[in-house]
């Protein structure tokens, strides 16, 4: 407190320039998403040599006041909405009949995010009604599945409601989220059989042990995978998560994954089955989106190498019960 | 602290009627307004006393969304005991947890012991399914029933006692103590479909 004001409440000269640095330094920043934004298929196409700046900038985490613009971009949130008639959202909106899953709408809504601001007032949870609600139409095969709300719920901190309705649509089918949702959760398990492995590979040491207590990913990383994080982690380190994610897709999700484990393993490796879960939830209350993220990226992690998995999980002789030895 | 017998005990029932609550206020004593929703598995445990033993019980609160039912097989299954947990003031939640007994008397151990709680009794006002109703229930498959509010506190310690009583008793009654040294047990990812297929949710009356 002494170093930021004199006596009177005034700022110090030291924090008066702190301030304008930091001003000049989001303004700048700003400044370079504007550029990217206004000239955004030089950047945004795979095979574009300035796709590369924008996934590393992406990567260092995108400013909060253009986060929502940037995000709707990344999920082509617009060619997504010209994709579907016109005014399709308004029409879900204003039908009369509800969808069969309703009540499992609305029994969550109120019970997410419940501490933030835009949540615990009306308006709030009746934008994350219509666009569930809306959704539950468009596709009738997922409805409504426990997680989706936390992911809306995020979208909704950004855009508006429309907005993030169609962030919604591309998530689901771009990404390829359905299938996380869907009657089976298929995708779950599959994703859950690739951590598991992938831990086996890069934390040998660390799966032995989980391997020993019987602690495997679906104990403790159902929800990672099934809210991207947002259940769990901190909202700050959710955001940079995204930030890539919604560039890079999926695999940063094993990334973040691992590289959870390769910080923290000292701090779980001598703990019993009985502390695990508490051990790790209590980590994710207070990790450092930097350095998580950071020790994300250098772990190599090949698109080849996952593909493998995927197989190996596919051609499993029986893909009811999983070895996970 | 030496602990004589490890059981592992797990929550089942519709999403909503307040199962991570329970679990919460029983073992941390603590009760969360805005409890969010559930969308993985939580594991909490706490030692007690009964009579002269120790007993320390690994509790497994899961989620209740009907999509998430075929993993539940995971959770009950080696569990000795289960908190069947419905809200008194939505009808629907009790019809779930008379499906669930028909599945866990078919797919989980025979020797399973079932409490009914019937949570959110400080909501009394708003009660669709009257008390006696839920006892006549519960006695008829052979399990407690307890009035609970994890608000309150009410009925809440009794009620996971009542289920380590229950599983003491059967102990003692079939002479061998049930083997329950691991009972955390494994937990397989399964196929839901399949289990989907055993069983659709039966009705009643």
């Amino acid at each position: 407190m002494i170093d930021y004001i004199d006596r009177p409440r005034f700022l110090s000269d030291q924090t008066k320039r702190d301030i304008s640095s930091a001003q000049t330094k989001a303004a700048a920043q700003i400044k370079i998403w504007d550029h990217m934004l206004s000239n955004w298929s030089d950047y945004s196409n795979y095979s574009t040599p300035k796709y590369k700046i924008l996934k590393q900038r992406c990567r260092k985490g995108i400013p909060s006041n253009v986060r929502g613009r940037v995000w709707f971009m990344l999920c082509k949130g617009l060619e997504v909405q010209n994709s579907y008639p016109h005014h399709l959202y308004f029409r879900l909106c204003n039908r009369e009949e509800d969808p069969p899953c309703m009540l499992d709408i609305t029994k969550d809504v109120s019970r997410t995010f419940p501490e933030h601001f835009l949540f615990v007032r009306q308006g709030g949870q009746q934008s994350l009604t219509n666009i569930l609600r809306a959704y539950a139409f468009l596709d009738p095969e997922i409805g409504y599945c426990q997680g989706m709300a936390y992911i809306v719920g995020v979208f909704l901190m950004h855009v508006d409601e429309e907005s993030a309705f169609w962030m919604l649509v591309s998530f689901m089918y771009n990404y390829q989220m359905r299938g996380y949702y869907m009657q089976g959760m298929a995708k779950v398990y599959q994703s859950l059989y690739k951590a598991n492995y992938l831990l086996k590979l890069h934390e040998p040491a660390l799966w032995k042990k989980f391997a020993k207590s019987e602690f495997y990913p679906q104990i403790y990383a159902m929800q990672w995978f099934m809210t991207l994080f947002t259940f769990s982690f901190n909202i700050d380190t959710v955001l940079r998560i995204w930030d890539c994610f919604l560039l890079e897709g999926p695999k940063i999700l094993f990334r973040v994954f691992l590289s959870f484990f390769k910080l923290h393993k000292n701090d779980l490796i001598n703990l019993s089955f009985e502390n695990l879960l508490a051990g790790i939830r209590r980590i994710e209350t207070s990790l450092d989106a930097d350095l998580l993220l950071r020790a994300a990226f250098n772990i190599t992690l090949s698109r080849k190498e996952l593909l493998q998995i995927d197989r190996e999980y596919q051609n499993a002789p029986n893909p009811v019960l999983i070895n996970w030895k | 602290m030496e602990v004589d017998r490890e059981f592992k005990i797990v929550t089942l029932g519709e999403g909503r009627v307040g199962k991570t609550s329970l679990a919460m206020r029983y073992v941390r004593g603590q009760f969360n307004e805005k409890e969010q929703s559930t969308t993985n598995a939580n594991f909490l445990e706490k030692n007690i006393r009964i009579n002269e033993t120790s007993i320390k019980l690994n509790i497994w609160d899961t989620a209740g969304q009907e999509r998430f039912r075929a993993l539940a097989p995971n959770y009950y299954r080696e569990a000795k005991g289960a908190l069947l947990v419905y809200d008194i003031t939505d009808k629907e939640s009790f019809w779930k947890v008379v499906s669930w007994v028909e599945e866990l008397k078919m797919q989980a151990d025979k020797d399973i012991s079932f409490v009914i709680a019937g949570n959110k009794c400080d909501l009394e006002l708003d009660r669709q399914i009257p008390k006696e109703q839920a006892i006549a229930y519960a006695k008829q498959i052979g399990a407690a029933h307890y009035s609970t509010s994890a608000k309150s506190g009410m009925g809440v310690n009794e009620c996971f006692e009542e289920i380590a009583k229950l599983i003491l008793d059967k102990e003692s009654r079939s002479g061998s103590p049930i083997r329950s040294s691991k009972a955390r047990s494994r937990v397989i990812v399964k196929n839901q479909e399949e289990v989907v297929k055993k069983k659709k949710s039966g009705g009643c009356c």
